[in-house]
């Protein structure tokens, strides 16, 4: 790895260096797609390809027209025959040596599912602080360990979170347009993905041109001055070619939360608003109080996404944007923050990918060659306006407000070969080589204006706060800011073989073996164990190990501020520090063992009824650590924390599960409920951000073009990770129910091609006022959420 | 750099020696493609049921794909060949998703696939009482009135039948398609 601090003055940053070499690269893989691919493009057959964690569960149908002639066969020689299983069905996600679940299209418009978060929601074990976190809002935890950087996001197998780990929302940049399916993995990927598949995977599968032909466009208006809307579109250019666009944009005033919360937003009504008053700091008695600007509510949220998909036959290319723009005062208590317009968290990811695939000996062999490259990038107008960075930097005596800005980027390009091979009817395994170049600068410390990413760092005279302060003799005490940067490669390989030797059982055992240049060599294994005794059953036994990549974002995170030393007559002498968090570059991945049990029983495919249970290590967590009295840039800071290795926590659980579907005559009948028991310890003391126990329950229904979707979500209280009552207990955030309420009209209007069709969404239906966990000291312990919100909408389908 | 350069080379190595080992391919003993047995077990439905001769039709069974053909050119084996002992000949047609109900009437087979899913009710009105043997891979699909979903079990094809749709269409099932079906719907005994 390569690190350096305040960038040479005239020399270009090194992501700017790393993109003209992957362009360099991206023609060399053409190049090789180009020479490689072109008779197996002749000779492949249409069929319809799979994304679904290829390496999971192998590829789809993989036929073609070599080969036996089946349609000589005999009816029972047909009838007797075994088929090279798909990817898509339920059967083979039971298969799959993970616990699945596999959200359809069909779910997603019935169910009335907007985004990412909404879905995982409703999904057992996965847990969501909704409008809780300062700078990534949302809170996911994956059976009962919090992080949004311990899970990975992938679209159409790629990954479109952050690859450098940082954690951030999944709101609506995440939309749910143009999806086939999405499908969520809980527990350790890490044998197939290396890192940070650490508590699951989550792959929205999207429709390419052809599946998506036409189009579809979404308006809808809601309260709170919410509108979201999308477009869909497909259209088959040629033979085997096709083009597929989608689209989303959201916009929300979002509620105003002093009408709805007015005891929690006292503070906000009676001193911010009529006498522009803050407090000066959590750690500050309650009295010490600063001036800070009057202005108006202003938490707005607004996201989009764009994608594009070109399938050519056994070659594909792949682009998507999305962008998120939500406040940065979520969850904190307005005598620390100022809820308004330019206290805003904003960011851009951008992923690309191209891939091609070889199939040879009737399809036996496949070879999957890809290459993709994606980036992160906050914007940098994104700005803190809270107690820790002075407000936005605002200076009472002379009006200006300008501070607290923040800047972070990153570029990461992955190739991946993965060989699959199906040595007989029972035995068939994959075996894949990658290889990762990650190049960023990590997010900066609070900045007094805008950082300039076309200047570099080193020229723009960005100051630490506090330190714009000339002491008595005239020095100038200012402390130019660090800029970190960081560049690593990894290079991994895994193995997987799968075995079913007989019908009623499935066997798969592999691992992955990554060396870093940051933190050096890492061994994932897993297995696992697949019995069906009699028809419907299903038992599953699995193991898995995963780590989780110390990202740049916490190795290198650093905040705080200083203020002015003085002595006994009032004059500066120097500087001094309440608080700074310093970096620590020396992290090593945590690491997580996981054992799980299944069991599901289907009867005649009209009832399930299923049960798991989990029991996962974890070593080498990355904790706080605070010291006292230290120096930070030679200046005495009183608490000095930093980030290490050395807690260990363990997470348990387990979740019953019955789900119906009857279809009588025009009736479709879709009841669900699951009951979720999850505990453990984090160093120590009980996990945050879980509850312990959770109900989650649905009814949908439809009738003809008319549908109904209720579903609710039962939690028990859970924990706040810092905040501490005067017995150094965590604080709790009480339980909560929520309702929700989806109903839509499919067709109401039918010509020809052209259908309308129409619905409304209840979010929080019963108007309940209920919290999610927060995770800071200056923050209320439970954020509070969103009341009632309606939204209605219609969809133009050609 | 240098190492990236080196990986690429691999690939362009590993593709290119793998390009010839299409000659060397032996399935026996394999397994075959998901969609390539469908594929057969369509053409062989076709000898199975009992289908009346149509107007202009007398010596063609038509099999129709509605929507998102997922067999590719699986059929273009067996196009023109004859179907069991009927004298009639297989003829393929690939159907839009907006085929007007006479197109569809005129099908001897009609696979309607999963990309049509959220039109299957229209799609069955529109041959409901015609001799359309209706045939899909979706779920809900014989509850919607359709004839035959197919369905994998144990790695095997199989399918559902809906034995009153089979009536209402006029057809007659061969027992072998009942026999190995792994559920038969019967409304009217309910």
């Amino acid at each position: 790895m390569r690190l350096g601090t305040n960038a040479t003055p005239g020399v270009a940053p090194p992501v700017q260096v790393s993109c003209r070499k992957l362009g360099l690269l991206l023609s060399a893989a053409a190049l090789v797609w180009a020479g490689g691919g072109g008779s197996a493009l002749a000779e492949a057959p249409a069929s319809s390809k799979s994304d679904a964690f290829p390496a999971l569960w192998g590829d789809e149908d993989r036929s073609s027209e070599k080969g036996v002639d089946l349609f000589s066969k005999s009816f029972d020689e047909l009838l007797q025959l075994e088929i090279v299983t798909s990817t898509a069905g339920p059967q083979e996600s039971r298969m799959a040596p993970s616990t699945v679940h596999v959200i359809t299209e069909e779910m997603i418009q019935r169910r009335g599912y907007a985004n990412l978060a909404d879905l995982l929601e409703d999904i057992p074990q996965i847990e969501i602080q909704r409008k809780a976190i300062a700078e990534f809002r949302d809170m996911v935890t994956f059976r009962g360990l919090a992080g949004n950087n311990r899970f990975i996001v992938m679209r159409d197998g790629y990954r479109i979170n952050d690859a450098a780990g940082s954690p951030h929302s999944m709101g609506h940049n995440y939309p749910l347009a143009n999806v086939a399916r999405v499908e969520v993995v809980l527990g350790p990927a890490s044998a197939i993905y290396g890192a940070d598949a650490f508590t699951g995977v989550v792959n929205i599968i999207s429709k390419n041109g052809e599946e998506a032909e036409g189009i579809k466009v979404t308006g809808s208006y809601g309260r709170f001055n919410t509108t979201e809307n999308t477009l869909e579109a497909g259209v088959k250019l040629f033979d085997d070619v096709s083009l597929a666009l989608t689209g989303s944009f959201y916009y929300s005033d979002e509620p105003f939360l002093p009408d709805f919360y007015p005891d929690e937003f006292s503070w906000y009504t009676n001193q911010y608003r009529k006498d522009g008053k803050a407090r000066a700091s959590p750690f500050a008695p309650p009295e010490a109080t600063v001036d800070v600007p009057i202005k108006p509510w202003g938490p707005s949220t607004l996201a989009y996404f764009a994608g594009a998909r070109l399938d050519a036959g056994d070659f594909r290319v792949g682009y998507d944007r999305l962008y998120d723009s939500y406040t940065s005062s979520g969850g904190v208590r307005p005598e620390f923050s100022l809820y308004i317009d330019e206290a805003k968290w904003a960011y851009t990811i951008q992923s690309a990918y191209a891939r091609h695939e070889l199939r040879k000996l009737d399809d036996r062999l496949r070879l999957l060659s890809s290459i993709s490259v994606s980036t992160y990038e906050v914007a940098p107008e994104s700005r803190f306006a809270n107690s820790f960075c002075e407000y936005g930097g605002y200076n009472a005596s002379t009006g200006d407000f300008s501070g607290g800005f923040k800047y972070q980027e990153d570029l990461a390009w992955l190739a991946e070969e993965r060989l699959s091979y199906d040595f007989a009817r029972w035995l068939s395994g994959s075996l894949g080589v990658t290889y990762q170049d990650v190049m960023g600068q990590p997010k900066s410390a609070d900045l007094y204006q805008q950082y300039d990413p076309d200047v570099p760092a080193g020229l723009q005279g960005h100051v630490y706060p506090g330190t714009r302060v000339t002491d008595a003799e005239g020095n100038d005490l200012s402390v130019p800011t660090d800029f970190y940067y960081f560049r690593y490669q990894n290079l991994g390989t895994y193995l997987e073989l799968q075995s079913s030797p007989w019908d009623w059982l499935s066997l798969t055992a592999g691992g992955r073996l990554d060396y870093n240049t940051r933190w050096g060599t890492n061994m994932a294994p897993r297995a696992g164990l697949a019995v069906t005794p009699w028809e419907g059953m299903w038992v599953k036994a699995l193991y898995g190990e995963a780590f989780l990549a110390p990202s740049p974002y916490y190795a290198f995170n650093h905040f705080g501020s200083f203020y002015p030393a003085t002595d006994d007559d009032g004059n500066v002498t120097g500087l001094q520090s309440a608080f700074w968090r310093v970096p620590n570059p020396d992290l090593e991945p945590e690491k997580l063992r996981t054992v799980e049990v299944n069991v599901s029983q289907n009867f005649q495919d009209m009832i399930v009824v299923g049960a798991n249970g989990y029991y996962t290590w974890v070593r080498d967590l990355i904790s706080v650590n605070e010291n006292h009295d230290e120096l930070f840039q030679g200046w005495p800071v009183a608490t000095v924390q930093r980030l290490v290795n050395r807690g260990e926590a363990s997470a348990y659980g387990a979740t019953g599960r019955v789900e119906g579907i009857w279809r009588p005559a025009d009736f479709t009948v879709n009841p669900w409920v699951s009951y979720t028991w999850s505990d453990g310890e984090v160093a120590g003391e009980p996990l945050p951000f879980n509850a312990t126990h959770t109900v989650k329950g649905g009814l949908d229904l439809a009738w003809k073009g008319l549908s109904l979707s209720t579903r609710v979500i039962n939690r028990s209280e859970s924990l706040h990770p810092v905040q501490r009552d005067d017995k150094g207990n965590a604080l709790a955030v009480p339980g909560s129910t929520v309702l929700n309420l989806h109903l839509r009209y499919s067709r109401i209007v039918a010509i020809d091609r052209f259908r309308v069709s129409a619905w409304v969404r209840f979010q929080n239906l019963l108007d309940s006022r209920y919290e999610h966990v927060t995770n800071e000291s200056d923050q209320f312990t439970g954020a509070p959420q969103d009341p009632l919100r309606v939204i209605g909408g219609l969809e133009l389908q050609y | 750099m240098n190492r990236c350069g080196a990986l690429l080379g691999l690939v362009l190595v590993a593709k290119l020696l793998l390009a010839p080992l299409d000659v060397l391919a032996d399935s026996k003993g394999q397994p075959a493609g998901e969609y390539r047995v469908k594929a057969a077990f369509l053409y062989k439905f076709l000898d199975f049921v009992g289908l009346p001769e149509k107007a202009g039709e007398e010596k063609v069974a038509s099999l129709c794909i509605l929507g998102k053909d997922p067999f590719g050119s699986f059929f273009e084996a067996v196009e023109g060949r004859p179907v069991g002992s009927s004298g009639r000949v297989l003829k393929v047609h690939r159907l839009a998703r907006d085929a007007s109900a006479q197109e569809l009437r005129k099908c001897a087979l009609l696979f309607v696939a999963r990309s049509e899913s959220e039109s299957v009710r229209d799609v069955l009105e529109k041959v409901r009482k015609y001799p359309v043997l209706t045939v899909s891979e979706t779920s809900g699909f014989v509850e919607a009135g359709g004839i035959i979903n197919l369905v994998v079990r144990n790695r095997k094809v199989r399918w559902e039948v809906n034995y009153d749709a089979v009536e209402e269409a006029g057809l007659r099932l061969s027992s072998q398609i009942l026999r190995n079906a792994v559920r038969v719907l019967r409304r009217q005994e309910d």
